[in-house]
């Protein structure tokens, strides 16, 4: 071993690190050297001397003003700090929980009609314009029902809905004494919030029928046209098992709209037909040929489409 | 936790000089670890973790190169002025003053190694860990920090 060899070991001396046989040459080097042992007891004394530094203590109040400093943390890296860390055990479980939501999300919205009916919903005017309506649609609602069997609307027997809002029935109420009034724009604006909410099962009925049937079953926006009746009446059929289809080719004649139930019309039913103003006379002589038709109530005068209630007696 | 203040606060000031920014970097260090604690999968010892976030974050300071001014001598004079008791700095020798000079010259990474091992204890495994070195490194670093003051304490020592 040289000088050289021998002081690189110097550290792992000090250490106590070294190897026996390495021990063993180090010291036999540190013998038979002239300058070795004087460096290596230099390198000695310098290591004792920095294991003889005191350590340097914190100033005092150091403790809590780290504890101050850790309770003025901002609210954001709080926040995220408690949301996301640590990302191996939040993140996951995070991505799992959206994925549970969503999935209970889409559950209930199929299995709960009422949420479907309020997404699908479009905001309707009151009285659709005549250029946007079909010539003759049927539309399926059992709204129309729950309407006419409002207590506002006198000798009609319908059950009235769960809950009509109070609203909905003052402004039935309303249509009928002034029509004009309610036809106003600015009126009509207000009117959807007052809509009674329908019932989920039959809406459904009413969907998968409108899916399996004919093109001319699903009515455009403007056919779903709700607000108060200008003239409800009674139709005695002379042919019930007919009358389904001689109203449908009536209120196409006169091209108005027919908004009915899905189920076929019979005793108890209620339909609403839409018409223009000019069309009504037709309409009124045909359901008179029809049956016996009886007017229960009119509005004093009518705006240019008409919204007359049907109850089909047996 | 603030058990390891004074540790913690040792290793900055002796790494950086100066005990405002030591008290700053101390104070850092704690405010990551309570940020942090859930992290700590206990693999390594606490200390190890706290030793490698001082010694991080003072290499960072050092880097940024405000340090320079600290070349100066009566900045390293500073230095040792720093680690003696107030009322001991008169009776402090010459050999402790030297050798808090000479402390303060190592260039910063030899620095470190030196102040982890000889002034605090720890193994040559753990100053591996807290600064992610290989422990040759960490080895071969000491033994040329320890050989460079041994050369800068002759005068004191023969």
């Amino acid at each position: 071993m040289n000088c050289p060899e021998a002081r690189e070991l110097f550290s792992s001396r000090v250490d106590a690190l070294l190897t026996p046989e390495q021990r063993r040459a180090l010291d036999l080097h540190l013998q038979t050297c002239a300058e070795c042992p004087r460096e290596w007891e230099r390198f000695r004394r310098t290591v004792s001397l920095l294991h003889s530094l005191e350590e340097a203590r914190a100033p005092a109040g150091f403790a809590a003003r780290v504890i101050e400093a850790a309770r003025r943390e901002p609210w954001l890296r709080r926040l995220l700090r408690n949301v996301f860390l640590p990302l191996h055990v939040k993140l996951p479980l995070e991505a799992a929980a959206i994925v549970l939501v969503s999935t209970l999300v889409i559950f209930l919205y199929r299995q709960t009609p009422e949420v479907q009916r309020a997404v699908e919903a479009p905001p309707s005017p009151r009285v659709a314009a005549p250029a946007a309506e079909p010539p003759a649609k049927s539309v399926t609602l059992e709204q129309r029902q729950r309407d006419l069997g409002a207590p506002s609307v006198p000798g009609v027997t319908a059950p009235p809905p769960a809950s009509p809002p109070k609203a909905a029935e003052s402004e039935r109420v309303g249509a009928l004494e002034a029509p004009r009034e309610k036809d106003r724009p600015g009126k009509e604006e207000a009117a959807p919030a007052a809509e009674p909410p329908a019932v989920g099962g039959r809406m459904d009925a009413a969907r998968e029928a409108r899916k399996s049937a004919a093109p001319a079953v699903e009515p455009k926006p403007a056919a779903r046209a709700q607000g108060p009746f200008h003239l409800v009446g009674q139709l005695k059929a002379k042919n019930l098992e007919a009358l389904d289809s001689q109203l449908t080719d009536l209120v196409k004649q006169v091209g108005g709209i027919l908004v009915r139930d899905a189920e076929p019309m019979g005793g108890g039913s209620i339909v609403e037909v839409i018409v223009s103003r000019e069309a009504y006379p037709r309409l009124e002589a045909g359901l008179r040929q029809i049956g016996d038709f009886t007017v229960e109530t009119r509005a004093s005068s009518f705006p240019q489409q008409v919204r007359v209630a049907l109850r089909i007696a047996e | 936790m603030l058990a390891y203040q004074h540790r913690v606060y040792s290793v900055a000031l002796r790494m950086l000089g100066d005990r405002g920014e030591a008290e700053e970097v101390a104070q850092e260090v704690f405010l990551r670890v309570h940020r942090s604690i859930r992290d700590f999968r206990g693999e390594a010892k606490l200390s190890t973790w706290l030793y490698a976030i001082t010694s991080r974050l003072c290499l960072n300071q050092l880097e940024r190169g405000s340090r320079q001014r600290r070349v100066g001598e009566a900045a390293l004079a500073r230095i040792a002025d720093a680690h003696a008791n107030p009322g001991a700095r008169l009776e402090a020798s010459e050999l402790e003053r030297a050798l808090h000079r000479a402390i303060a010259e190592l260039d910063d990474e030899r620095r470190m190694v030196v102040v982890l091992r000889d002034l605090h204890g720890l193994a040559y495994e753990e100053i591996a860990a807290a600064l992610e070195l290989p422990l040759n490194t960490v080895r071969s670093r000491l033994h040329r920090a320890r050989m460079e003051l041994k050369r800068r304490l002759r005068p004191f020592l023969s």
